[in-house]
């Protein structure tokens, strides 16, 4: 791959164009899908290929194959050259221009103690078998799924202005659901993903074996759970919970592609314009969001992004107040930034990098504070565990989000199980009416390794770690019609 | 690249020494033109192909995928899916491969759809673009065009084969205060007319300047193709056997009683020109039949695989989508006419299930929602959350529209008309534009 990686640098040099770029890559992954004590689905998958970026007047092109050659290399830059002269038809006034980034020659590796290819398929499977087993013996429990997932990204990075990286990525990943019918009524549970990039160890630090009783008997309890009050209460939501709404209401509208209009045929754009920078609160002062692609295990932490700019770290929000944005190398110059954040990603070699959101986390408060203490602060209002339904508009305003898990917090206490709870608000609204969170101790560094975005969708993955947090006066309603 | 699938899966079929071996190639070529901001943004053209081969070994299976190049080495590929096997756990749910199918093809692939360059492309794109900014319009959007080939064998003597050339164009204008959005898609590029699609998105976005607040509340409404099929997608997944078998769907125990309207037929046809499906079943390759899952809004079929069809005593159905949703000719004219105070939506966003078991959704509306009031469209109003069961939805429908081609999913269209709804609940207002 590399000998291939350093053809096209000599090949593409020495062509009438502004830049272009090479992604050579090999993927290792493993699926594991049982449902019930079926395994539905056992895949070993390796795939190879590259895809060359060229700019050209202004305009880019991008070609894709899986035939690795010097020969295939010389063909596909010609088509992506084509392509890009197309592109430069329909350009009008704009032309594409790159913020700068120092040559980089380098590699990066994720730091691994068991390299999950070496475990034995069998005990991969014989795990999640067991977890579906202990669900299927709870009486109500009626279905089961249970999934693993393990990566490796193998790749080399060239560029005509002289970087050559060299990237292997690992990703591990496991969870379950639990399916309970009962009481004139069905709920689900499930043990939540936690991917991380990390070897196999994290597999097996996970507790998947001794939470799955809980799992399915949370399932079932939840058939038999109320359903709440309706109106203007508190939450306090777990990390796991908290994860996904930073993912929609920060993550999403602080993508600087999306703020300038790139996704606005699908994804979207968003409220958080560049007018608003360093002006605009975006939360209480008690808020800040802090990207950090050098994270130790985090999902977005490649060491350099696909476009060859190394990882960084930098605040998004601070003390409430929206800062920065995550960026590529051709939207940071639109908003006078130097440099861009290294968030240009993309889900395969086959696939064009655009703007992902980075490792972004919620930061814990500094002095101490248990989540007990955050729900003893609370007279009426709702503690919610796990995702659940999610749903934010296209500007990234009005959102919606259910949980997996849900209690009732009456005068400062967890008293009872609820189902079926939703609640809606606008971003800036939300955050602004966060006025706790517990310290780093209770800090989790959740993520995801499905977040859609671009056309054809494109999947990425990031961690969206959170501490625990407590939001005032939030409109809460029942999820069922 | 000039591959002979037949000669690959013969290749692999030799090697392996599984009890049993199925052997799928897929080829993925496309080309993908995005466009934001009036002007090309991105420019991208694919071409994949994959290899996957699944062992039997006794009752255990395991899968080996992987890219092909000229390096392949069939032996190394026969071993690794082997050894997956090997390494696996015995299926309880075990089937065999199925035997050799009388598979009809149909041809559904357009040379000139394939043909259709990323320069024809960017000078259609470009008079839009010149166009859009005397109106002071930007326009975003996805012109696609490629095709796909998907192969399946096995050491029973099966053996099928589909390719299918598509053709997808989606457009979203914007104003100041308004979005339009509008939609093509076809095997046959001659049947696109970029012109005509974004002249509806236009027309969206200029008729929705300026939108008023209207209260959230239970509104009859007409849900447009895109809107509509937005929210039946949701159907697809819950029309599964087990899942209603095990009580955990909308439709547990329901199967054969009337579910719907009237006006909901739907249903899944390889020869159905309007929305045709696959000839057989993607997964194993049994032969795919027509099959109403709703017919008159009585739930006549759910999605059956293999082992539930043979524990139940029925055939295996293959997945509900493609869908074809029976139509009229009514024009969404004809349905505004009969509407005495309601709303028109365009589309919706970012929808999610909310209750499964009740088929509740949520998601907001977007591109272009309108107060109608006494047969005709008063005025643009700002977008909304809802909170909306489908199955209400779908109960409440009192008419249906023509119908068209919506893109779905890898090139596969699906048919859907607009549709009138007597109830459907807006939770929340939103000031998104």
């Amino acid at each position: 791959m590399k000998d291939l990686a350093l053809y096209f640098m000599d090949v593409a040099k020495g062509m009438d164009i502004e830049y272009a770029d090479i992604r050579v890559a090999h993927y290792r992954e493993q699926s594991i899908y049982l449902q019930d004590l079926s395994p539905k689905s056992i895949v070993d998958e390796e795939s190879v290929g590259f895809g060359i970026r060229v700019l050209y007047e202004g305009a880019w092109g991008f070609a894709s194959s899986t035939e690795l050659s010097k020969e295939e290399i010389d063909r596909v830059l010609k088509r992506a050259y084509e392509i890009a002269r197309a592109s430069s038809i329909a350009r009008g006034n704009f032309r594409v221009r790159l913020a700068e980034e120092p040559v980089h020659i380098a590699k990066f590796e994720t730091p691994v103690e068991k390299d999950p290819f070496e475990v034995p398929l069998h005990d991969k499977i014989d795990l999640l078998y067991r977890v579906n087993d202990a669900m299927l013996k709870v009486k109500g429990v009626v279905k089961t799924h249970s999934s693993m997932e393990l990566r490796k990204r193998h790749q080399f990075f060239a560029s005509t202005e002289g970087s050559l990286i060299e990237t292997v990525i690992y990703t591990t990943n496991a969870g379950y659901t639990a399916f309970a019918s009962g009481n004139n009524d069905s709920q689900q549970r499930s043990f939540q993903d936690y991917p991380l990039n990390k070897g196999y160890e994290h597999i097996e630090s996970l507790g998947l074996l001794e939470n799955a009783e809980r799992i399915a008997n949370e399932a079932v309890m939840k058939l038999y759970a109320d359903e709440p009050d309706e109106g203007i209460m508190d939450l306090v939501l777990d990390p796991s919970h908290l994860s996904l709404t930073i993912h929609e209401s920060v993550g999403h509208p602080t993508e600087l592609d999306r703020v300038l209009g790139y996704e606005a045929n699908f994804a979207g754009r968003s409220f958080a314009t560049p007018e608003k920078l360093g002006k605009f609160r975006y939360g209480s002062e008690l808020v800040n969001f802090i990207a950090d692609n050098t994270l130790s295990s985090g999902l977005a932490t490649t060491g350099f992004d696909d476009e060859g700019v190394e990882c960084q770290k930098w605040h998004i929000i601070k003390d409430g107040i929206l800062v920065d944005y995550s960026s590529t190398r051709e939207v940071a110059p639109l908003i006078g930034q130097k440099r861009s954040r290294g968030s240009a990603r993309a889900d395969s070699f086959s696939s064009f990098p655009i703007n992902r959101i980075p490792n972004l986390s919620l930061m814990p408060s500094k002095d101490p504070m248990t989540p007990q203490e955050l729900i003893a602060g609370v007279d009426k209002g709702i503690y919610i565990e796990g995702r659940g339904s999610f749903s934010i508009d296209q500007m990234r305003l009005n959102f919606q989000f259910g949980g997996d898990l849900f209690y009732e917090i009456k005068n400062g206490k967890k008293v009872r199980m609820l189902k079926n709870v939703i609640y809606q608000s606008t971003t800036p609204e939300f955050w602004n009416s966060l006025d706790g969170l517990s310290d780093e101790r209770f800090w989790e560094p959740r993520g995801f390794l499905t977040c859609g975005k671009g056309e054809p969708i494109q999947s990425a993955q990031m961690t969206n770690g959170a501490p625990y947090a407590r939001f005032r006066n939030i409109k809460v309603g029942r999820g069922r019609r | 690249m000039k591959w002979d699938f037949r000669k690959i899966s013969d290749e692999v079929l030799k090697r392996s020494k599984g009890d049993h071996t199925v052997v799928k190639i897929m080829r993925l070529s496309d080309s993908n033109t995005r466009f934001a901001e009036s002007r090309i943004t991105q420019n991208m053209a694919k071409d994949e192909l994959k290899l996957v081969v699944e062992v039997h070994k006794g009752k255990k299976v395991g899968q080996y995928s992987t890219t092909l190049n000229e390096n392949v080495d069939f032996d190394s590929i026969a071993q690794r899916a082997l050894e997956v096997a090997e390494n696996s756990v015995e299926d309880p749910e075990y089937m065999p491969p199925v035997e050799k199918q009388d598979i009809e093809e149909h041809n559904l692939y357009f040379k000139e759809t394939v043909e259709y360059s990323p320069v024809k492309k960017a000078e259609v794109l470009r008079d839009i673009f010149s166009d859009a900014e005397k109106s002071k319009v930007k326009v975003a959007g996805l012109f696609t065009t490629g095709y796909w080939e998907y192969y399946i064998a096995n050491s029973l003597g099966l053996e099928a084969y589909h390719k299918r050339s598509f053709a997808d164009l989606s457009i979203t204008t914007m104003g100041e205060d308004s979005t339009g959005y509008a939609t093509a898609t076809d095997e046959d590029i001659s049947k696109i007319n970029a012109e005509t699609v974004y002249r509806e998105a236009l027309d969206k976005c200029l008729k929705g300047k300026n939108p008023k607040d209207i209260e959230p509340g239970v509104y009859r409404v007409i849900l447009e193709p895109e809107a509509f099929l937005g929210i039946l997608r949701f159907l697809f997944f819950d029309l599964n056997a087990r899942f209603a078998d095990a009580g955990i769907s909308y439709f547990s125990g329901k199967l054969g009683e009337k579910v719907f309207s009237d006006k909901v037929t739907m249903l899944r046809d390889p020869k159905d020109q309007r929305s045709p499906s696959l000839p057989f079943d993607t997964g194993s390759g049994f032969k795919l039949k027509k099959v109403y899952w709703i017919r008159n809004g009585v739930l006549e079929n759910l999605e059956y695989d293999r082992y539930w069809a043979k524990k139940k005593g029925t055939e295996p159905t293959g997945r509900p989508y493609p869908v074809v949703f029976e139509d009229s000719d009514k024009s969404i004219q004809d349905l505004i006419k009969e509407v005495d105070r309601g709303i028109l939506i365009t589309r919706f966003w970012y929808i999610r299930h909310v209750d499964r078991k009740s088929l509740t959704l949520t998601g907001m509306t977007r591109d272009g929602t309108f107060y109608i009031e006494n047969g005709e469209i008063k005025y643009p109003v700002k977008n909304m959350r809802f909170n909306e069961s489908l199955a209400t939805v779908l109960k409440g429908i009192l008419d249906v529209g023509r119908g068209k081609k919506v893109p779905g999913y890898m090139g596969l269209s699906l048919y859907v008309p607009s549709v009138l709804v007597d109830g459907f609940n807006f939770a929340s207002k939103s000031e998104a534009k």
